[in-house]
């Protein structure tokens, strides 16, 4: 009873004098209607922790919405589970002057599946709504409350998600008993939470004000680096009838050892003594675990099912075992399963997937990332596999999860590990190519490109299609007017790094055409860099996620009497971003076009985006030179 | 599109045929076995090595209703990795918002064939693994994935699925996107119900058989004699699709059941789709579609205001069309009939395409305009039966209004279209004019505007190297649309321009303003004060540039090695680049691309370029025009060239020169 009259006082304090008032446009300040698609008018969010297994959700948010783009952003989306009980939902809708034109309940959400589009199955649920109104701007205004049966995940606040939305007040607020322990992560805060206590209970609140609307900028960091972001976790949890208490990584690391994986790590006999038989002759840990490896790629693939323990706990062994899929965790836990048999020790490894390398917040232990990947602590090598793809190989790790902090769950207890990296240098695409050129301006010849290190499966699902469909993703890798292909062919290399080798004859009919006795080719056909807009003023730093090397280097060869007319190309930049050099030369009969291009990863400051559009846009003005060649 | 209609065979006369029978489940044939990848195509990872489907009809006394059981058993080749997709199997059902019709799966069952060391190893599907995703109210899917997958794994299952929807019967789909061996299906129709059967595809069936299956269904204690058709088809490529074509179904080899007649058992008959009289008058009576046109009463409130200003018909109709446009969203559902009732619609502001679209006609008749219904297919959901009147293949309604001697096609779904330019997913062959007092009647509506950009270009070249002038663009028919649908995602046209600014490495832009973007009836208008660095400090000896750096074409949109559909563009469009630079005094072309013509068969299309100097001024004129909006497949080898020549010409430079004294 007493927190219900304590959160009626929170929830009068969430409809402030502001909020009372209708949502006019004309009291939005001018400096957050400049770039917005839409304004957090007020925003406030309440976390009641009332017992682990009780969590009342409380959310109060007004969003103006001035363009099409900006619709979404006032959507009310509820995503639930058997964990989550929605209390109830209400809403208003106002005019651009502020008059109430509607309103919604509960009644008027539709409810959805909420399968992502990679899985199987999950048991996630949506509930959302959306007014429809024809003009803007205008303003939606809604409450909800939900009940959360578990304290291991509480929603974080990021009140600046989206930047495209202007935030005009934002709020969270956290109550929990006065003896309920909890961690707090407060990224890109300014200032300390105001703290409150009443009816015996204390509460800390976070707000912020007036965060203009940014445009979109090319080569931003991850939005960790910037955005705000306050995260809770409760050192006492529940979660599923599981309880447990963690402070650091260690801690949490050996209750998801112990409460989701221990149990699931069982072999059927059969596949021990088969496990058995295929590592028996072999002498190295390496060479056992990469015929293992190889076990798995071919009895398994990688389905996703997500049920129950909210994804976390992973699908045994033995039933991977018998049904030959499963999910990433699965699929891990398989292989730790399989190389234990054959006594050879691996971490079941947490991280942030996806082509941004993000690193697990070190800092702040909880339930993050959203993949799981397999770490083999090799006294010389560290070797990293990817359990849920049949293509790669042993040891290679994508750009999905390569050079980043990931937390590795074990019976000792959980660790933060770093995947390895594939710098510049080792991300190698070197093409050799040798082409003829006709009279009729038709050119054809062999082209080789050796895919390597970071830049290995640029071209693998090319590699493993057939026939006419790999026609197709061939010419879409090569949009070239009238390329045709034939003689195609990959090999994959064995050596230390990985690499692909493609070879193929390629035939452009027409390519470099004629005009006024002087013939026009275009040198560098294969791999032409893009053009990036010049946005001024930039805000954000200037980030470069990944680095790779090309080197390409084409010889034509020229019908009898062509000459090189124009100046040749000789142009090398050396910069901070990178290094560029492009050659065009001729030799005799032919014409030899070379290029090499480094991209530097790396943060650079914000002033120095004009320098490196400079870089990139100057490099593909050179990719495009043409060679004028006279024909006597 | 290839349509058989296929005869209802009269069943009494034929004579007894063979039966056909589902294979037997899980037992291979060595040609299973033996099939590998490549020997059906050069693509595909899996394949159809049989299927068959049985459906038919049985009165369920408890409910007192007809339901139709559809038997399905596949069995299925992966032959790699690739292929395991097909091995995903999602089966939708359906049910109505009572929740009370609803479609049933039963019977499932589905096993995992492996050919280990040369033994046949079945591993059966765990029923656990069995999920149902409730994706909507309306639609449930149920999922499941095959266990121990291997290259050249054999899949195979089968279900029945118990459904009361019994209008559309089942369409079957011989031709899919893997390759299938043989496919059959049969279909148990009870005498009291009439089908059309239509077959569509290229491909020809190789069994088509039918016979009298004597009292085969059983309803109120009657037994009521069945005809049995069965159609197989063997050796069905796989389906692939292309860039510029309509919807697949449109081209797929299936063959569709259409209800036309119903013989209740007392000897009474229920036409459900004879001919089109029948289907005006169900159309123009139902409360849903010909009620609400009526409905003109709903707009008399307001009408005064709406019309206000509005002198002549033509000015009353577009009066009413922004009225509709303005006043109901769309809320993203298509449908001939209106969801809410267009009363409801225009208070809530919200509609689906049938609320929005009945109500203008309504608002029209209101302000007494001739005003008619359209009903049509969209080009996703494929072309209409022209044959016999089938009311299910229409999605969507238009208006249709009849000023002097003219008519304007309407939709008023999006309110950045103009009076009388249909949205590109209308343009879709034949529709049918629904009236309320004649008999209705065939057009084909077409893009009423062409899609037109026009570039003009008038700059200086100063000694320094830089190119400064104006730059206007005028935008008309789809063109403007697709403009004025990214601007309506910016707040101010500055942040658009300098969007475009910032897009166009070419150029840089110093000011800008558009025009004509409220009235949509006008072109759009972009005008920016443009300059572009030809080279860096004064002007050399000699300036290269190239002149195609405005709707530059770049890359061909047609790269296909054969092309088996027509390329559908949905709108003939034209484009045209008017550049003029002043020169400095002393310079002149001593290099350009010579004027160049081309042209595609029949007038489909066309490209010019033209460059000269006059006086101190270097013109260059530029114009591409596709006539049609729809080309045969055969002339895909044409566009293809088309464009090669069009991007071998754009690779052409101008060259000054600077002249010394004269």
């Amino acid at each position: 009873m007493r927190t219900a009259v304590m959160l009626v006082a929170l929830l009068m304090a969430m409809q402030d004098g502001r909020a009372q008032q209708a949502y006019a446009v004309a009291d939005i300040p001018a400096v957050l209607k400049s770039r917005a698609d839409a304004v957090v008018r007020q925003e406030s969010i309440v976390v009641d922790m009332q017992a682990p297994t009780k969590v009342r959700y409380l959310v109060m948010q007004a969003v103006t919405v001035f363009n099409r783009a900006g619709e979404d952003r006032a959507r009310l989306v509820i995503y639930y589970d058997k964990n989550v009980a929605i209390r109830r939902v209400s809403g208003r809708v106002f005019s651009g002057d502020g008059l109430q034109v509607g309103k919604f309940t509960q009644r008027d959400l539709k409810d959805e599946s909420a399968v992502s589009s990679f899985s199987l199955y999950e048991d996630n649920r949506v509930k959302h709504f959306l007014p429809a109104m024809t003009s803007y701007p205008y303003t939606v205004e809604y409450t909800y409350e939900l009940e959360l049966k578990q304290n291991l995940i509480i929603p974080a606040w990021r009140p600046d998600a989206y930047r495209d939305v202007a935030v005009e007040h934002s709020r969270y607020t956290f109550v929990c008993g006065p003896s309920d322990e909890v961690r707090i992560s407060a990224a890109n805060y300014r200032g300390e939470p105001a703290l409150s206590s009443a009816e015996g209970r204390k509460a800390m609140t976070w707000e912020v004000a007036d965060i203009p609307a940014q445009r979109y900028e090319p080569y931003s960091p991850v939005p960790e680096t910037y955005q705000t972001v306050v995260k809770i976790a409760p050192v006492d949890f529940s979660y599923y009838k599981r309880n447990g208490r963690y402070t650091n990584w260690h801690d949490l690391g050996r209750w998801v050892y112990d409460a989701l994986l221990a149990d699931g790590l069982a072999l059927p006999e059969r596949t021990v003594q088969e496990v058995k038989q295929l590592v028996g002759g072999l002498t190295s840990d390496r060479e056992k675990a990469k015929v293992l490896y190889d076990y798995l790629q071919r009895k398994t693939r990688y389905v996703s099912v997500q049920i129950g323990i909210g994804g976390f706990k992973p699908m045994s062994a033995s039933e991977v075992d018998r049904l030959g899929y499963g999910d990433c965790k699965g699929l891990v836990n398989y292989m730790q399963a399989l190389l234990n048999v054959a006594g050879i020790p691996s971490y079941y490894c947490v991280v942030q997937a996806g082509d941004a390398k993000r690193d697990l917040q070190a800092d702040f232990a909880g339930m993050q990332g959203n993949h799981v990947i397999l770490c083999l602590p090799f006294e010389q090598d560290t070797t990293w596999l990817e359990c849920t793809s049949q293509r790669a190989p042993f040891g290679f790790l994508g750009s999905s999860t390569d050079d980043r902090v990931v937390w590795a769950c074990t019976p000792e207890g959980g660790r933060l590990l770093r995947t390895p990296r594939y710098g510049a240098a080792m991300s190698t695409q070197q093409r050799q190519a040798k082409l003829e050129l006709d009279a009729q301006g038709n050119i054809a010849g062999k082209v080789e490109t050796v895919f390597a290190g970071g830049q290995y499966d640029n071209h693998l699902e090319l590699a493993e299609s057939t026939g006419t469909e790999q026609t197709k993703l061939l010419k879409q890798a090569y949009d070239i007017d009238q390329i045709r292909f034939s003689q195609i062919a990959y090999q994959k290399g064995d050596g230390e790094t990985p690499a692909l080798v493609e070879t193929f004859r390629v035939a452009l009919d027409r390519y470099a055409p004629e005009n006024g006795g002087q013939v026009f080719l275009i040198t560098n056909m294969f791999n032409r860099g893009r053009t990036i807009p010049a946005v001024k003023n930039r805000a954000l730093p200037v980030y470069i996620n990944r680095g790779y090397t090309d080197e390409d280097q084409i010889t034509f060869t020229l019908p009898a009497g062509y000459r090189l007319a124009a100046t040749p190309l000789d142009e090398e930049i050396d910069s901070p971003f990178g290094y560029y050099h492009a050659t065009v030369r001729q030799a005799g009969d032919t014409i030899v076009y070379y290029r090499r291009f480094t991209l530097n990863e790396g943060t650079f400051p914000p002033d120095r985006y004009a320098a490196f559009c400079a870089f990139i846009n100057r490099v593909s003005a050179l990719d495009s030179y043409k060679a004028v060649l006279t024909t006597r | 599109m290839i349509k058989t209609y296929l005869t209802l065979a009269c069943f009494i006369l034929l004579p007894p045929c063979v039966l056909a029978q589902d294979f037997a489940f899980g037992s291979l044939t060595p040609e299973d076995i033996r099939l590998a990848k490549n020997d059906l195509d050069s693509f595909s990872n899996a394949a159809v090595l049989n299927e068959f489907g049985k459906a038919f009809m049985v009165y369920n006394d408890t409910k007192g209703i007809t339901e139709l059981f559809v038997d399905y058993h596949v069995r299925i080749k992966v032959f790699n990795r690739d292929g395991y997709a097909h091995a995903n199997i999602v089966l939708p059902t359906y049910k109505d918002d009572s929740g009370d019709r609803a479609d049933v799966i039963t019977d499932l069952k589905a096993t995992t064939i492996n050919v280990v060391d040369g033994r046949i190893v079945s591993v059966p599907l765990d029923q656990r693994q069995v999920f149902n995703e409730e994706v909507s109210k309306y639609l449930t899917h149920t999922k499941f994935t095959f266990p121990d997958l291997r290259d050249g794994s054999i899949v195979e299952y089968s279900y029945r699925l118990i459904s009361p929807h019994i209008f559309n019967f089942k369409t079957w789909y011989f031709q899919e996107d893997i390759p299938k061996i043989n496919s059959t299906f049969e279909a148990t129709i009870p005498g009291m119900y009439t089908y059309n059967v239509v077959l569509r595809g290229p491909y020809p069936l190789t069994t088509q058989d039918a016979k009298l299956d004597r009292g085969g269904f059983r309803i109120a204690g009657r037994d009521v004699d069945c005809s049995r058709m069965i159609y197989g088809m063997r050796n069905i490529p796989a389906f692939v699709s292309e860039d510029y074509m309509t919807a697949a179904s449109n081209f797929k080899s299936a063959i569709y059941f259409e209800l036309s007649d119903i013989y209740r058992l007392n000897g009474s008959n229920i036409k459900i789709t004879k001919d089109w009289r029948d289907v005006d008058r169900e159309l123009v009576t139902h409360h849903d579609f010909g009620g609400q046109m009526k409905r003109d009463n709903v707009f008399k409130p307001m009408l005064a205001d709406i019309l206000e200003g509005a002198a002549d018909d033509l000015a009353k109709a577009k009066a009413v069309y922004r009225y509709v446009q303005r006043h109901i969203k769309w809320n993203r559902y298509l449908g001939k009939y209106s969801e809410n009732n267009i009363k409801q619609a225009l208070e809530r502001r919200s509609g689906n395409i049938g609320d929005i679209n009945l109500a203008l006609i309504a608002g029209l008749s209101a302000a007494g305009l001739d005003a008619e219904a359209v009903i049509l297919s969209t080009r996703d959901n494929g072309v209409v039966n022209d044959v016999h009147p089938v009311l299910s293949d229409f999605n969507y309604v238009v208006a249709k209004v009849n000023v002097d001697d003219r008519y304007y096609l309407l939709d008023a779904s999006d309110p950045l279209l103009p009076f009388g330019l249909l949205p590109l997913r209308c343009i879709n062959g034949k529709a049918r004019v629904i009236n309320l007092k004649k008999p209705s009647y065939w057009i084909t509506p077409t893009s009423s505007q062409k899609s037109t950009m026009q570039y003009a270009f008038h700059a200086t070249l100063d000694t320094d190297g830089m190119l400064k002038g104006k730059l206007v663009t005028h935008s008309s028919g789809y063109a403007a649309h697709r403009k004025r649908q990214a601007l309506a995602n910016y707040n101010t046209m500055d942040e658009y321009i300098e969007h475009v600014d910032e897009t166009n490495a070419g150029f840089s832009i110093i000011a800008g303003e558009i025009q004509g973007l409220e009235d949509t009836e006008k072109p759009l208008v972009e005008s920016y004060d443009v300059e572009v660095k030809l080279q860096d400090g004064t002007l050399a000896q000699e300036v290269v540039f190239n002149p195609f750096f405005i709707n530059r074409i770049g890359k061909n949109p047609f790269n296909l090695d054969e092309r088996t559909y027509p390329v559908d563009l949905g709108a003939a469009r034209e484009e045209r680049v008017i550049i003029t630079i002043k020169l400095p005094g002393n310079y002149e072309i001593s290099a350009k691309p010579d004027d160049y013509s081309l042209g595609l068969a029949d007038q489909g299309g066309r490209y010019m370029t033209q460059t000269q100097q006059l006086g101190d001024t270097f013109s260059f004129s530029q114009l591409l025009a596709l006539n049609a909006a729809i080309y045969p497949p055969e002339s895909y080898f044409a566009l293809k060239e088309f464009f090669s020549r069009i991007i071998q010409q754009e690779k052409i430079d101008v060259v000054l020169r600077k002249v010394e004294e004269r």
